[in-house]
């Protein structure tokens, strides 16, 4: 717990999850935009501190009211509204295309469920490919984001990458964002969504395109079913889809290739031994909340059993 | 102030009084049968009072399923029998002894009715009396069904009752060779030996939560226990067929009401600890799917914690699928 607190704390001093780092093309657009009102900001609060400390200690020098009512008129009326005009145009520049423009180079599925997020890819046989918690895409490329939610209201936002965008139950949302640097960044949930709110994280890994092309090969391949007794005889496959293994549920997170992921548990800890043990033995301990049930009551042997398994799906 | 002195050395007296009596000690506590009539009196008008008022806005459910009848008849000829008597025989010689005495129930059920306050009798208890409540705090729906066979318990001759409640034996409830056959009563041969040891344990400490089997249970020692087991479970296969919704959801679940598959546990791959449900009693199931979303993991039981989340938001209309799909 203190290891995924302090690694959230820490992630605002990396570039990992900061609009200030921008690495894609919406994200670009939004820095440019705050960098250029942080910057008209402080022109202008200086220029008013400046006024106001000459109004108090100044020379009390009689102005004459042609010059008063021009002050007021150019400082009052016509520079706030010329400058907020530009600064309106500027937003509304960087708004996204509504009405979807030319086709995206990929589309990806997220469905937002509490507290997890559910991806979905076309394989390189147009198969739908599903994974969990964990976003790949290629560098360069315009993704299109097709949002949907189970439960209630999520939000989805890479600061990195772009703006954020709402997930309503009901209701299909579309987000365009283009990565134009390779790296590992961090995405949020950004809409209180309930008590494991700030446990519904992922990482979004840009890939240079070639290794966006194996990653997803290996994501479309079965899972090894090498050692899955214990997992099947836990139930989990109740639940969780290992492809190659159990198909049946899909309640929760696809966990075919779950030890390749680098978090576990939508982005709460980083993927060990340890923390799949912790988790499985009590998911409720370290997210409140979480739809998945404590699985204390089986012995160490079963439970060591599973894990064993689940650290094979590479 | 002297207009108020009249009410004011009248409340002083009143509590002073109140506080005199039980220190004086003229109310007599005695339980001998002669004493004086005047305290039974006043403690058994406070107990009447005292339920009817508790009882005034309890919903009485519908009563006239006579499975309801046949369930708590056992635990009534188990736990009952003993102070206020059955259609097979007035009570015990130790109960006659109690004071207050014990009501006889064949004669005077009228005196308890109407329903809501016998419920609320049976599931509390009365204080100064022999009566306890409940032994689970959680099963209302146990308590219910002795309710209904109370209502129908005066019209039945020995014969009747004798074959309804059985001697209190498993066999009673769960069939000769636990294959059930008694409605709402589960069948234990389809189940694996653990699964019934680690039942019966919870049963006994209250882990896992019904009036009636911990009645039963509380006697039992894990040599008994170990016997049971064996005695009684034995993995029988049932192969339930048909293409219904219940097939559909114990194969994949309903994803979008987080419901998890129920086969994945409770079909041939699963955890011999997990129960199996094919072959089982369909009233039963029904009962346990209800329990489960309405007390989640205060239903109790080992994997009560799994059990409570798979479930998800499993809707009434689904659960009639489910246990009629595993059900027999």
């Amino acid at each position: 717990m203190l290891l995924a607190s302090s690694a959230v704390l820490l992630a605002a001093c990396n570039g990992e999850q900061s609009m200030l780092h921008p690495a894609g093309e919406q994200a670009e657009g939004l820095a440019t935009l705050f960098w250029v009102m942080a910057a008209a900001g402080v022109v202008i609060w200086c220029v008013v501190m400046g006024a106001a400390i000459y109004a108090v200690l100044g020379k009390k020098r009689p102005r004459s009211e042609r010059f008063a009512d021009r002050f007021i008129f150019f400082g009052g009326v016509a520079f706030p509204t010329v400058t907020l005009a530009a600064l309106l145009v500027f937003g509304l520049a960087l708004l996204p295309n509504w009405a979807g423009g030319d086709e995206p180079d990929m589309r990806v599925h997220v469905t937002g469920e509490q507290f997890w997020w559910r991806f979905a890819y076309k394989g390189p046989s147009g198969e739908r490919i599903e994974t969990a918690n964990e976003l790949h895409l290629p560098v360069g490329a315009n993704v299109e984001f097709v949002l949907d939610s189970t439960d209630v209201i999520h939000s989805f936002w890479i600061p990195a990458l772009g703006g954020k965008m709402d997930l309503i139950p009901g209701r299909t949302n579309v987000l365009r964002l283009k990565p134009t640097k390779a790296g590992v960044y961090r995405g949020v949930c950004a809409e209180f969504c309930g008590p494991s709110h700030a446990f519904m994280a992922f990482p979004a890994i840009v890939h240079p395109v070639a290794d966006f092309q194996s990653w997803l090969e290996a994501e479309a391949l079965p899972a090894n079913p090498a050692g899955s007794e214990a997992f099947i005889a836990a139930g989990c496959g109740g639940c969780h889809t290992v492809r190659g293994v159990s198909e049946a549920g899909s309640v929760g997170p696809d966990l075919t290739h779950l030890a390749r992921r680098r978090t576990l548990a939508a982005g709460t800890m980083p993927m060990t031994r340890q923390a799949l043990e912790d988790w499985i033995a009590a998911p409720s301990h370290i997210k409140p909340g979480a739809r998945m049930p404590d699985f204390a009551a089986l012995d160490d042997e079963q439970r060591d059993a599973i894990v064993q398994f689940l650290l094979g799906l590479q | 102030m002297t207009k108020l002195r009249p009410f004011i050395i009248g409340a002083v007296g009143g509590v002073l009084g109140l506080a005199i009596l039980p220190i004086s000690g003229l109310l007599n506590f005695s339980a001998d049968p002669a004493q004086s009539d005047l305290t039974d009196l006043y403690f058994r008008l406070a107990s009447r009072q005292s339920i009817a008022l508790r009882s005034f806005d309890l919903t009485v459910p519908p009563l006239d399923d006579p499975a309801m009848v046949q369930r708590a008849s056992g635990h009534y000829e188990l736990v009952c029998a003993t102070c206020h008597g059955s259609p097979a025989g007035p009570p015990e010689r130790l109960a006659q002894e109690l004071s207050p005495q014990p009501p006889l129930l064949m004669q005077q059920m009228e005196r308890w009715r109407p329903d809501a306050r016998l419920f609320w009798t049976v599931r509390h208890g009365i204080r100064r009396t022999a009566m306890p409540g409940w032994p689970s705090d959680v099963r209302d729906d146990e308590v219910w069904d002795m309710v209904a066979f109370l209502g129908v318990m005066a019209e039945m001759d020995a014969s009747q009752y004798r074959a309804m409640a059985g001697a209190a034996r498993c066999t009673d409830c769960h069939g000769e060779n636990g294959e059930g056959g008694v409605a709402g009563q589960p069948r234990l041969d389809i189940q694996d030996p653990q699964y019934i040891a680690a039942a019966l344990r919870a049963f006994r400490d209250g882990t896992r939560e019904s009036g009636t089997m911990k009645a039963v249970a509380a006697q039992l020692d894990e040599t008994a226990i170990a016997e049971l087991a064996t005695k009684f479970g034995r993995s029988t296969k049932f192969e339930p067929d048909g293409a219904t919704r219940g097939a559909e959801i114990a194969r994949t679940g309903i994803p979008q009401a987080d419901v998890a598959a129920c086969d994945s546990c409770h079909g041939e791959t699963g955890n011999p600890h997990y129960p199996r449900l094919a072959g089982q009693d369909t009233t039963y199931l029904l009962r346990q799917l209800k329990l489960f979303a309405e007390l989640g993991i205060e239903r109790g039981g080992p994997y009560a914690n799994i059990m409570a989340h798979a479930i998800g938001n499993l809707s009434e209309e689904d659960m009639h699928a489910v246990a009629e799909w595993y059900g027999e």
